[in-house]
């Protein structure tokens, strides 16, 4: 604003048009200003003094104290007496301060307006003398929209628009009175006049009735809103009795239609500066904060700026509260009461309670923080600027949890009625659990630093050592405070948590006790979404776990029903699902609320990954092992088997692009016995980079793919060899002998290959001759269809039971139990044939391959 | 378009020798893929219909069997064929098709559809000719004439033509999936200027003792008592054939079709299963509302109001499940068939390596 004034200090129209241009910026505040003007006579002499703070603020402005001796004696400026010659002289100030060094000196904006205001009135005067109604509309007009670009750059309601407006008033009734002949035009002008007038002087009404009383006092000043003579100490005496109306007007307008909040919270601001005991403060405090949370009420989250003073807001009404904490407190169950004007009395310990919850401000602020963090695109750089409010945000949760604490002792911590700090607690959980030690230790140690000295909590103490031990100490103590709650959605939550910050800090074994020692499994499908959104959330990052620590079987059992789902985002409470029809806009709102901002999701290309590469390490050898026939096989790898099926099946095969199709490309070298080329592959998958020790996991990895691929060798190459050595088995796949060896003997011990183990050439013997040819398999196959068939025909006869015991339509069900017998019938008769033919078939061949293994062993 | 639909009344198809090679000799062509064509015959309203020729149609290798019967140019090939037959001055007129298949796999949607169609608006006495080509490599002939049952036929005209065959309409017209083809004999009948030739044919294989299995049971289907007789060579050369091991592929073969059959049949049943749930739920919901209004004393039509007020699903087709069945039924026939000699021959292996 200055330095753009400095730049139109150059000529006069220039400046003008600037200013005309900064108009809008201004619209807000000076809006509030005239509403607050027109808002009511008593309070005339707060708005006053609202006026000159207004323009405290306005760096272009003159400085209040300017104001206030000008408006008493208009005094040239400063300027006047460097360049005096060049001013035209003029009864109004001259801006003083941005024109140092320019010889050319302007007129203000404002002295130009209020010139042009004048002479509009003056017009009006003597048009209105003369009946020239058409003039007097005419200037009515520019004299009104110069009115309202005065009232844009805080300029006060100029006396003499007031008196203008009173004797144009005077005249029109005395015209009309006199009922004088116009002609048409002159008559509609008049007519116009008369109502816009009548509108204009019941905006200005309490001034214009000041004005007939005194015209004189109105004149001696060259603006209206004229400062209170009395100064601020006879404001003082009345500041009492307004801050307490005010704030009851606050509150009964509260939630009402059509009015403006911000103007409330304007408001409330200017009593700050008025309120002098705590308990005022605090009163104010408790109303502007919820005021302030109002304002984004629809919006979809609170504008950044608001978010920031409320946390200033809150802040500083902890700080009061802090200071005063001998002698006012803040409780959930204080006695309620709209008392402003007299503090509560005091109990007997000379503490005054006040109604209230600081937990919930924290809360609100809270959600509102990530509520603005979910709106905000999460890959630019707003988002990370925002995030930084989080630190902020969870010192003031510190804090809060500090202030909480105060009010209640340690032995108090398994009592409901402390239930402010416990969600106090939970918060501070919810901001720690999804974070990496380190992390966790910045943000408490800035949390802390930030604290007064000798503030100490008896939940969790501050440290100077910011280690490992302080992280899992401080989850601990969080945790344990809330187990002991009654309320089961605290401890269910806390455990999630706990559970959380177990997995994603390594410690897998931990977390899969607490979660297995928990039955929340059981319990958690009768939960509400946003605790099955956690626990989902919870199992992804222990199986994430389970496999940076190598316990692959472990991470493809956990993660199998979430990574398999279609559903991921919405389990996750990472997304919404697009296309749900049937879903109302307040269930996609419920939702959308269930959603988690960015920063703690889980990424899901990572979770594929780890999925995929554990379905690769248990499917592959698998594969092998069964032969490459679909039947028969474990059902716990499908999705990974479909997706190899889909891979094989596709017309053109390009080099692989994202993490499935490496870990595809994987899984096809693998099945060729190339470890090295599967290791490679996935190696490049560069997703792995997201796990702290990304390295690491990488040479797991390889250790795995090692072993596999030596299973997966011998399962589908055994058939070709009738020995193998071991120390060339070592040599293919890089192991140890050792490791080869036991290998083979683990393989031999789960029957998974015949063979044997020749220790004194050091190679492996393999048994064949017990292969299923290919009818033999789809009689198996067979088998089991005919089973499912049969399975499905009884239920057929069921649902016809069912039918008849209903009793309807005796027609209907009587057909069903025939379909249904000729069903059975022949289902009977599939059975009867095939599966006999099946098991003869086998029997055969199983003799068959006894007695060669026999007669093998006779000879 | 369609005329009245009386009912079929030839009970026997006779048919000329000369049609059973042209159609043995198209099939096992191109075996395995499926091929079909039209017959030509007389029917002469007596009991007996009269086939006396067939011709290949011009298109080969079908995706689905029975597809061809719908393609234009095969109709018009057929139209065109009657004509020229009636230039030439054969008494002759379309009754049929034949096809080859694989065991019961020609029971499918336009096989039926076609045959439902030929009877309906062409004749009623028209047949199909099924022919299973793959029999013939274990020196069986199979070739059998089928017509949709009367009651089948009917039943679909008084459904409105469609083939939406509830379970109330297949016990009214006593349907099930055995009974809604019907299998008519056949009757070889063949020229002197035919059994000249074969007993020519035979004597060739004497002298070069040709073991070609599909001409010696042709012949043995058209056996002379004494030319039998005389060739003992030659039968005990047949009787070689069972012996041959390798007959597992056909095995192999149906057991596939029939597991693809049980997987569709499963998938039908799957669909009816969920009608059953349903139509039990909203029975449930029925049941309620009677008792209710019972109790509330409302003066209400129990038997008939709750139409207005519940929709009861509608019940799938069962005609799938017809031709499912009839098909599942057709393969384990088969199955049973073939599996009788593939025991026989894997236990009397088993002996041998006993001893």
């Amino acid at each position: 604003m200055s330095s753009r004034f400095f730049a139109a200090s150059l000529s006069d129209s220039e400046s003008d048009e600037e200013l005309l241009s900064s108009e809008e910026e201004e619209l807000l505040s000076s809006s509030e200003d005239e509403q607050m003007e027109s808002s009511s006579e008593e309070d005339d002499d707060l708005d006053d003094d609202m006026d000159e703070d207004e323009s405290d603020e306005d760096d272009d402005e003159p400085t209040g104290r300017n104001k206030f001796l000008k408006t008493e004696t208009p005094q040239r400026s400063a300027a006047y007496f460097l360049k005096g010659s060049n001013i035209p002289d003029s009864d109004d100030e001259t801006e003083s301060e941005s024109d140092d060094d320019n010889k050319k000196v302007v007129k203000s904006a404002k002295d130009k307006l209020l010139e042009e205001m004048k002479n509009s009135a003056n017009e009006i005067d003597n048009a209105a003398d003369f009946d020239d109604w058409l003039t007097v509309s005419k200037e009515f007009d520019k004299l009104n929209k110069l009115l309202i670009r005065s009232q844009q750059q805080n300029i006060p309601t100029p006396t003499f628009y007031i008196k203008t407006l009173a004797e144009l008033e005077d005249v029109i009734i005395l015209v009309s009175k006199e009922n004088t002949k116009m002609n048409a035009v002159t008559s509609k002008a008049f007519n116009s006049i008369k109502q816009r007038v009548k509108r204009s002087s019941r905006d200005f009404e309490d001034l214009i009735k000041r004005f007939r009383e005194s015209p004189e006092d109105m004149q001696k000043s060259a603006t209206v809103p004229a400062v209170a003579p009395a100064g601020r100490s006879a404001a003082a005496d009345e500041e009492e009795l307004d801050i307490a109306a005010t704030l009851r007007t606050v509150i009964e307008n509260r939630g009402k239609k059509n009015v403006d909040r911000y103007e409330q919270v304007a408001t409330l601001e200017k009593l700050l500066q008025f309120a002098e005991s705590p308990f005022q403060f605090i009163s104010i405090y408790f109303l502007l904060i919820p005021t302030r949370f109002d304002l984004s009420m629809n919006a979809n989250y609170m504008p950044i700026d608001q978010w920031k003073n409320a946390e200033k807001n809150i802040s500083a009404l902890l700080t009061i509260l802090e200071d005063n904490h001998d002698k006012y407190r803040v409780t959930e169950n204080g006695e309620a009461g709209l008392d402003f004007e007299n503090e509560p009395q005091a109990n007997k310990d000379g503490i005054v309670e006040v109604l209230g919850s600081i937990a919930s401000f924290v809360e609100r602020l809270d959600d509102e923080l990530t509520r603005s963090l979910l709106v905000i695109d999460p890959h630019s750089s707003d988002y990370i600027v925002r995030l930084r409010d989080e630190s902020q945000m969870y010192n003031l949760i510190l804090r809060a949890q500090l202030y909480v604490e105060s009010l209640s002792s340690a032995d108090q911590l398994t009592n409901p009625s402390n239930d402010q700090l416990f969600r106090i607690i939970l918060r501070r959980i919810d901001h720690v659990y999804f974070k990496p030690i380190q992390l966790i230790n910045f943000n408490e140690k800035t949390a802390w630093n930030a604290l007064k000295d000798g503030q100490e909590s008896f939940v969790v103490k501050s440290t100077s050592t910011y280690d490992k031990e302080y992280a899992d100490g401080l989850v601990n103590t969080l945790c344990s405070v809330l187990y002991r709650q009654s309320n089961s959605v605290y401890r269910k939550k806390a455990m999630l948590c706990h559970i959380y910050y177990y997995a994603f800090n390594n410690q897998y074994f931990k977390a899969r006790d607490m979660l297995l020692m928990s039955h929340l499994q059981s319990t958690i499908h009768s939960c509400e979404p946003a605790m099955q959104v956690l626990f989902n959330r919870t199992l992804v990052q222990l199986g994430l776990c389970a496999f940076k620590v190598g316990l692959i079987d472990e991470a493809f059992q956990t993660l199998q029903e979430i990574a398999t789902s279609s559903r991921q985002k919405e389990l996750l409470g990472q997304g919404v699902q697009r296309y749900n029809q049937q879903s109302s806009t307040t269930s996609v709102a419920a939702d959308r609320q269930r959603l988690l901002p960015f920063h703690m999701h889980i990424n899901l290309e990572l979770l594929e990954a780890v999925f995929l590469t554990s379905s690769l390490l248990i499917e592959i050898p698998q594969a092998a092992q069964t032969g490459n026939n679909n039947y028969n096989k474990k059902a716990s790898t499908k999705s990974f088997r479909r997706a190899l099926e889909f891979h094989e099946r596709q017309f053109f095969q390009g080099p692989p692009e994202n993490t499935k199709d490496y870990i595809m490309y994987a899984a096809k070298s693998l099945q060729m016995g190339d470890w090295k080329k599967a290791t490679n592959y996935i190696k490049s998958v560069d997703i792995w980079k997201l796990f702290v020790n990304g390295d690491a996991i990488k040479k797991m990895i390889e250790e795995k793919l090692q072993i596999e691929g030596l299973r997966t060798y011998l399962f589908q190459f055994r058939n070709y060899y009738t020995k193998l050595s071991i120390g060339k088995l070592a040599e293919i796949f890089e192991l140890k002998e050792s490791k080869v060896s036991a290998v083979l003997s683990k393989m031999i011990f789960k029957e998974e290959i015949l063979a044997a183990l020749d220790q004194k050439t050091s190679s492996v013997y393999f048994i064949h001759g017990h292969e299923l040819n290919k009818p033999q398999e789809l009689a198996l196959v067979l088998a089991e269809k005919v089973g499912q068939l049969a399975e499905k025909n009884e239920r057929l006869a069921a649902g016809g039971h069912q039918q008849q015991s209903t009793g309807f339509n005796s027609q209907s069900h009587g057909s069903n139990g025939n379909t249904s017998r000729n069903h059975h019938s022949q289902n009977f008769k599939i059975s009867s044939s095939n599966s006999g033919i099946i098991a003869g078939a086998l029997n055969g061949m199983d003799n068959k391959g006894n007695n060669r293994r026999q007669k093998r062993n006779n000879k | 378009m369609s005329k009245e639909y009386t009912a079929p009344n030839t009970e026997t198809v006779q048919v000329e020798s000369s049609v059973v090679l042209k159609i043995v000799k198209h099939a096992s062509k191109h075996f395995p893929t499926p091929v079909s064509g039209p017959l030509l015959g007389l029917d002469t309203n007596q009991k007996v219909l009269n086939v006396s020729h067939a011709f290949p149609f011009p298109t080969i290798g079908e995706s689905n069997e029975g597809y061809s019967y719908r393609i234009k140019s095969n109709q018009k090939y057929v139209h065109d064929l009657t004509e020229q037959m009636k230039i030439a001055g054969h008494a002759t007129q379309f009754v049929g098709w034949y096809q080859s298949t694989t065991s019961a796999n020609f029971l499918n949607h336009f096989t039926i559809d076609n045959l439902l169609g030929a009877q309906i608006n062409n004749n009623a006495n028209s047949i199909l000719f099924v022919h299973d080509a793959s029999k013939l490599k274990k020196g069986i002939l199979s070739l059998r004439a089928f017509r949709l049952s009367e009651n089948f036929v009917k039943a679909y005209l008084n459904n409105g033509q469609s083939n939406k065959f509830t379970r109330k309409i297949l016990v009214d017209n006593e349907l099930n999936y055995k009974n809604f083809l019907v299998e008519l004999p056949i009757q070889i009948h063949n020229s002197q200027l035919i059994s000249l030739f074969l007993n020519d044919l035979k004597l060739k294989i004497n002298e070069y003792h040709l073991d070609d299995l599909n001409v010696n049971n042709l012949i043995d289907l058209n056996s002379d008592e004494d030319l039998a007789q005389k060739e003992n060579k030659n039968t005990l050369l047949e009787n070689f054939g069972p012996l041959n091991l390798s007959g597992l592929e056909d095995s192999t073969l149906i057991i596939n079709k029939l597991v693809d059959s049980i997987d569709d049949y499963n998938y039908d049943l799957n669909n009816f299963n969920y009608y059953q749930r349903q139509l039990s739920r909203e029975m449930a919901k029925v049941q309620q509302w009677k008792q209710k209004a019972k109790q509330d004393g409302k003066p209400v039509d129990l038997e008939n109001d709750w139409k207005s007020l519940f929709k009861l699903p509608t019940e799938p087709s069962r005609y799938d499940n017809l031709l499912i069945s009839a098909s599942i039924d057709g393969f384990c026939d088969d199955l049973d068939l073939g599996c009788v000699s593939e025991l026989a021959k894997t236990f009397t292996v088993k002996g041998g390596f006993d001893n």
